[in-house]
């Protein structure tokens, strides 16, 4: 390779560590033993369709995709369509060969799905969802994927809220106790859903107010007063890994149900004060993955 | 001699299509590219780079190192050079040596003067500066020039080593348009009248010449007219001079079409070219046009 002369002191990155950055070396070496092995019959068309594909605009692809997919939530029967449609969007290659959602563009539009949540809780679930670069990525694992990415967002805003209904005062801590205790019902919940919406269901009302209030207060009041606290990030973690256990099941079975939809409603009729007036479950066909809480515990 | 693809081992393979050179290329051109773009997309530069060179637009302005380099790229510039000039031809003005390589020069900011020298030698068979050519003589030249040059000078070794070969009795001083004597045919060549005929070298026994044709194009690696076109030329005549032969190389038409860029000699003023049709190269016969095909697809979207 030819480098260029007396360009290194100039530039604030030399020409190596540009090639370095922008991966050309790994594109043309996925390039080449892609030619290797199938032996097009030209070789100039050839690179020149594959650097299409990688780079076929994507950035403005997937930003209409992602719009497209945030018009509804995941919950209402228009999402669906809009899921396909975006599919088909990304899907959409003026390479001839190519035509299917790739790798690379699935795991940007991932990216872009997940971009308000903490990284390292995106990072978790984007690990065991994505597909490599080159693979072509079918439907139905685009949609599962998508939408654990808008469940998790969902997800993540909840136990945003559940924390700082523990944390009234914001310091960014809470009782640890408290903590731990909604966060253990959390996981009892979670694990015992199956992919049959029915155990959803059950899970849900596991996590109904006056269970929890109930595990609750069993909690607190067994125990002298006990002042450790937890961090947000780590009450979110912890949370997080519990919906990541169940990721794949509970996408299935959030298809059927409108699990999170409905802790939306309960919850935003929640308040950290302590009455617990406000609680009045009128979701009783609605399943309760309901994260409220009672802060009167004390 | 086409093997076929897949028996070809990588290393072969790659070569054969001079993989190595345009990705090597086209990393010098990205990173020249990069000092003044700072933010440019590998990906799409690539892309953009190689739908060039599919197309035959790549050489313009390159330096003549590159256009050297592979057979695709010759024909480009030759192509590109066609059509860049082919209007100089529709005035019917006739141009020297120097004027035609200004020309080239436009195009090609380091174009070697002795590549220029070496075509109008075929035309002139002398390298006359100030004798004219006309664009389309010049042109063929100039191709078969540039596209089979390490050709030409092994069949210049070859066309020597003949001469000092043991003379045939009938060997005699071979002037182009003379009219045919009894004892000895020569395929007419007929030259622009503004040149004057001066005695070429002498000939050789066409038969020789074509069986060590034969013997070369077997061995060689370097690109070379199809050896039907060599036999079409030199099964015509006894006895053939090494500019003679050049010159029946430029102006035969499957010569011409196996390389594949250039129009017959009669439709070289045409228009009628769609500038987006893609090069037809004889390498990828079924190749479809990248910018034909987009819209295409997009009707099928």
């Amino acid at each position: 390779m030819n480098k260029m002369a007396g360009r290194r002191d100039d530039r604030p990155e030399s020409n190596r560590e540009f090639l370095e950055r922008t991966n050309v070396g790994t594109q043309l070496r996925d390039a080449l033993s892609k030619m290797i092995e199938n032996r097009p019959e030209d070789p100039v068309l050839f690179l020149a369709e594959y650097f299409e594909a990688i780079s076929d605009n994507r950035a403005g692809k997937v930003t209409k995709a992602y719009q497209r997919l945030q018009l509804t939530h995941y919950t209402r029967p228009a999402f669906e369509m809009n899921a396909v449609a975006a599919y088909d969007s990304l899907s959409q290659s003026g390479a001839k060969g190519y035509n299917g959602l790739t790798g690379t563009v699935y795991t940007e539009l991932l990216n872009n799905l997940c971009r308000d949540i903490p990284t390292a809780i995106s990072e978790k679930l984007l690990r065991r969802i994505q597909c490599r670069d080159y693979e072509v990525v079918p439907y139905d694992v685009y949609y599962s994927g998508v939408l654990a990415c808008l469940v998790l967002n969902d997800y993540v805003k909840e136990t945003q809220n559940l924390f700082s209904d523990f944390d009234n005062k914001n310091t960014g801590n809470a009782n640890r106790e408290l903590c731990e205790a909604a966060l253990k019902i959390l996981d009892e919940s979670v694990s015992m859903t199956t992919s049959d919406p029915v155990s959803v269901l059950e899970a849900g009302v596991r996590l109904g107010p006056e269970k929890l209030s109930e595990s609750l207060l069993e909690n607190i009041s067994s125990k002298h007063r006990n002042t450790s606290t937890m961090t947000s990030e780590e009450f979110m973690l912890i949370a997080a890994d519990i919906f990541l256990k169940k990721a794949p099941l509970l996408v299935r079975g959030l298809k059927e149900e409108s699990l999170v939809y409905s802790m939306h409603e309960s919850d935003s009729k929640d308040d950290s004060d302590d009455d617990d007036d406000d609680e009045d479950d009128d979701d009783d066909d609605d399943d309760d993955e309901d994260e409220d809480d009672d802060a009167e515990d004390d | 001699m086409s093997t076929d693809r897949f028996s070809l081992s990588a290393d072969e393979y790659l070569a054969k299509h001079h993989v190595l050179t345009y990705l090597e290329d086209a990393i010098g051109q990205l990173l020249e590219h990069k000092e003044d773009n700072p933010k440019v997309n590998p990906a799409k530069f690539f892309n953009d780079y190689f739908t060039s060179i599919y197309h035959g637009n790549h050489t313009l302005f390159r330096e003549y190192a590159f256009i050297k380099s592979t057979p695709h790229n010759r024909a480009s510039f030759i192509r590109v050079f066609w059509k860049c000039y082919r209007h100089i031809g529709k005035n019917g003005d006739l141009l020297n040596v120097k004027e035609y390589h200004s020309l080239l020069c436009l195009l090609c900011p380091n174009f070697p003067f002795d590549l220029i020298q070496k075509t109008a030698r075929i035309i002139l068979m002398d390298d006359a500066m100030d004798c004219l050519m006309s664009f389309s003589d010049f042109l063929y030249a100039f191709q078969l020039q540039l596209y089979y040059e390490e050709f030409l000078e092994d069949c210049n070794k070859l066309y020597e080593k003949l001469t000092q070969a043991p003379r045939s009795p009938r060997e005699t001083v071979v002037v182009p348009s003379s009219s045919t004597s009894p004892r000895q045919q020569k395929k007419q060549q007929p030259l622009p009248p503004p040149v004057d005929p001066i005695p070429p070298p002498e000939g050789i026994d066409s038969q020789q010449f074509l069986e060590a044709l034969t013997q070369l194009s077997d061995v060689t690696k370097n690109s070379h007219p199809k050896l039907s076109c060599l036999r079409e030329i030199l099964q015509n005549t006894n006895r053939v001079s090494f500019y003679g032969f050049l010159m029946a190389l430029a102006k035969n038409d499957s010569v011409n079409s196996g390389i594949g860029v250039l129009p017959a000699k009669a439709s070289i003023m045409d228009d009628t070219e769609q500038d987006h049709a893609p090069m037809p190269t004889p390498r990828s016969k079924s190749a479809k046009p990248i910018l034909e095909g987009r819209s295409t697809r997009s009707n099928m979207r």
